[in-house]
């Protein structure tokens, strides 16, 4: 959906993006994690075709950002980190005036302001001034501005900045319905505990440098192993041999209280593994999948040094 | 049809019912004070109805054509503009009419005022141009203000404000100049109804006037339109600028030769306005234009590989200013070199010149303005680029003000020919320092270059693993 090739932009005096390339496949959503000055908010920015890259080529959708960048805006929302608001206009207008702002055609209109409004949670604000709005409502009527025209990609650069903690678990369940529902994300933020929560993918920048692109939802083919942690509510000193006899199993640690392995995916090999515990007379209190921990990976690849 | 997005969104801001009411009233109440005050009739309406209208559409309207812009950037919601599917020139009239509707509102009323007292103070024909010539004065001053607010934009990037003053300021001296209301001669425009020579061809003032007004208004338009394709990232080559010099280069020769009998006669003094147009042009573009580092370097690089289609993308109107200078500078150069004493237009100094020093005088200039965009480039180039442009201007007024001035007062006025052109009495020294100083700046300039080649290459070498 999204195609990146050597992305090179410079600014006066220092490169911000080194060559960077990567693909972005449908129905994702990517977290854009990095330091400071990393360069996510650039890398966005070239992608929504409001910086024009010194060298490489970016497409969406099929649609060459850099030759046709009002096509792109069509299939594509954005909202930057800085965003404004048309304060003296309501929401209703504001989200009225981005849909013909879309080229959406005018008999669609109030069905996409009211479908936007409800995802966003603002379909009782609608005849609220923006000026007037709280800061996190402020924040959903932009993101309701971004996905209004329904665009396949949208790029959210710190989308929960400014959110309490519940507004923040909405705005989760609203990434997840618009995968759901086919539209790829890529979202930039701080925030890792939340990202860990609705991105399928995480892409790590440093020093304008890609240093990890990778799959962290837990669906992948049959190659892929998972972490598996178990427990047990008696201890018995027979566990780190029975698992380290577990067929195709890496043992990470073991003792006689639990032990930490890593299987093949599929959940049938998971089962067997359970299965043969059981049968060993093992009292199993917990057999569960850990999930791979965004800001773990990601602090572990800021100690390294960025690839050249 | 669906109404142009940005219009509909200014008819939100700008037309509530409260300011619908309250600008007729308003309006209505001064024409009314001014019948009891003067006692006659509907003719009276005419000054006034005029000065509301100018004050409404060149002093608020101008104003409002750049607001409309500035808040955009001011409160961050230029970047949605800038993503929207709303093509440039969409974007252009919208925001022209959208933004100043409410002022054309007002107008309107003025004008019906100055109509109706028009038509009862004389011919329907007088009035009728003069009203038209007002609403093409306003629009060009609106554009001109937008334009400049964008042409601020494209300079100053991120800008988070647009200088709202001095943008508005520049579309109202724009409109004012070629409204029925200014006075002051400048090009062979004096009053409204004087006759003007074009080429030798005598047109009645007002006619010529307002197709000069339509013809700029359009060029305004294109120059908006051509700023919005940049701000909305569309790819475009540096055209409009070319053929807008060389346009103006036409018009200005026709107007100098219409007040200069003797120049028409001479090749050279054919070539006298093209040249000078050409000289502010490459200056103006100097100035306005950005001299971004990386863009020129990703334009040498692609000129480098060959790549002209990318290279035409990349060039900045400025490289085009400066080429064009280039071109015509060697043609005036040719046309004195090739024709005998093709100089006689000139009134003063044709019993002293001869065609050597012409020829002197002519190279000396060149070598000034060289000296001139190198100076500009050099200091753009530089580590403090945020100020080159003001470093530049200050400099400059240094070396064509200040230096020649402190020379004349100390009595070595022959000094001047070492700092700027136009010394016939000492044409071989004048041109030899525009030549030193020509090439010392191209010097200058090229080490400046070097060392930013050589800063980007150090800051972008890959890391050793």
């Amino acid at each position: 959906m999204i195609s990146v090739e050597n992305l090179v932009f410079d600014y006066p005096g220092l490169r911000a993006l080194h060559g960077v390339a990567f693909e972005i496949g449908e129905g994702s959503i990517t977290a854009l994690v990095g330091p400071n000055g990393a360069g996510k908010t650039t890398l966005l920015r070239c992608i929504a075709a409001l910086e024009t890259p010194v060298a490489g080529r970016i497409s969406v959708d099929g649609v060459d950002v850099q030759d046709a960048p009002r096509q792109c805006h069509r299939r594509m929302g954005y909202l930057s980190d800085f965003f404004g608001l048309y304060n003296e206009l309501t929401v209703e207008q504001c989200l009225r005036h981005r849909a013909a702002a879309q080229d959406v055609p005018p008999g669609k209109h109030a069905a996409l302001v009211s479908r936007a409004a409800g995802r966003t949670g603002l379909d009782d604000r609608l005849g609220q001034k923006a000026g007037e709005l709280s800061r996190g409502l402020r924040q959903r009527l932009a993101i309701a501005q971004s996905i209004l025209h329904e665009p396949p990609v949208v790029l959210l650069d710190e989308p929960a900045s400014g959110l309490d903690p519940e507004a923040r678990a909405e705005l989760s369940r609203l990434f997840l319905q618009l995968r759901a529902e086919g539209m790829t994300l890529v979202v930039s933020s701080h925030i890792l505990a939340e990202l860990e929560d609705y991105s399928t993918h995480m892409m790590i920048l440093r020093e304008g440098r890609l240093v990890e692109h990778r799959r962290i939802d837990g669906v992948e083919g049959a190659e892929r192993r998972v972490t598996v942690v178990v427990r047990l509510a008696e201890p018995s000193d027979r566990l780190p041999a029975i698992v380290e006899a577990l067929p195709d199993c890496e043992v990470v640690s073991a003792d006689e209280s639990g032990a930490k392995i890593v299987l093949p995916a599929p959940a049938l090999e998971r089962h067997r593994a359970l299965k043969h515990l059981m049968d060993e007379g093992l009292a199993v209190a917990a057999f569960e999948e850990l999930r791979p921990d965004l800001q773990e990976t990601y602090l572990a690849h800021l100690r390294e040094e960025p690839r050249s | 049809m669906s109404l142009n997005p940005e219009l509909r969104r200014n008819f939100w801001l700008e037309l509530t019912p409260q300011r619908l009411v309250a600008m007729p009233v308003v309006l209505g109440l001064i024409f009314t004070l001014v019948l009891l005050v003067s006692g006659g009739g509907v003719e009276d309406l005419v000054v006034p109805g005029q000065l509301a209208f100018y004050a409404l559409v060149l002093i608020w309207g101008c104003r409002r054509a750049v607001a409309g812009m500035a808040n955009e950037v001011q409160e961050g919601t230029w970047d949605w503009q800038r993503m929207s599917a709303i093509g440039p020139w969409s974007m252009v009239w919208g925001k022209l009419l959208g933004s100043t509707v409410f002022v054309w509102y007002g107008a309107a009323i003025s004008l019906a005022a100055v109509v109706a007292g028009g038509l009862e103070a004389g011919p329907a024909e007088d009035i009728l141009l003069e009203a038209a010539a007002m609403v093409g004065a306003g629009l060009l001053g609106h554009t001109v203000s937008l334009a400049a607010a964008l042409a601020w934009l494209r300079k100053i990037r991120p800008a988070r404000r647009v200088p709202v003053t001095l943008c508005q300021l520049l579309g109202l001296a724009v409109g004012y100049k070629l409204s029925p209301a200014s006075t002051a001669e400048v090009l062979g425009f004096s009053a409204w109804s004087a006759s003007i020579d074009w080429y030798g061809f005598l047109f009645d003032g007002r006619t010529f006037l307002l197709a000069s007004l339509l013809v700029f208004l359009g060029w305004a338009l294109l120059a908006s339109h051509r700023l919005m394709q940049g701000e909305l990232q569309v790819r475009m080559r540096p055209w409009a600028w070319l053929a807008f010099t060389l346009f103006a280069m036409v018009y200005v020769d026709g107007l100098f030769l219409g007040r200069c009998a003797r120049c028409a006669e001479s090749a050279l003094g054919w070539i006298v306005a093209p040249y000078v147009v050409a000289t502010l042009s490459a200056y103006f573009a100097l100035f306005v234009e950005p001299k971004d580092v990386v863009r020129t370097r990703t334009l040498l690089a692609a000129l480098r590989g060959g790549d002209w289609r990318r290279a035409a993308t990349l060039a900045p109107f400025w490289l085009v200013a400066v080429l064009l200078f280039v071109v015509v500078g060697g043609i005036a150069l040719a046309l004195a070199l090739t024709i005998a004493h093709s100089w006689d237009f000139l009134p003063v100094l044709v019993f002293v010149l001869d065609d050597r020093v012409v020829v002197a005088g002519i190279l000396a200039h060149f070598g000034f303005v060289v000296r001139d965009f190198c100076l500009i480039l050099a200091l753009n180039f530089g580590a403090r680029r945020g100020r080159a442009d003001m470093a530049a201007v200050i400099y400059l007024a240094v070396l064509y003000l200040l230096a020649p001035w402190i020379l004349s007062a100390a009595g070595v006025g022959e000094g001047r020919a070492l700092l700027l052109p136009g010394s016939p009495d000492w044409p071989w020294l004048n041109l030899g320092a525009a030549i030193l100083q020509a090439v010392a700046g191209v010097a200058v300039l090229a080490r400046r270059w070097r060392g930013i080649e050589s800063h980007f290459k150090a800051t972008t070498q890959p890391r050793a693993s």
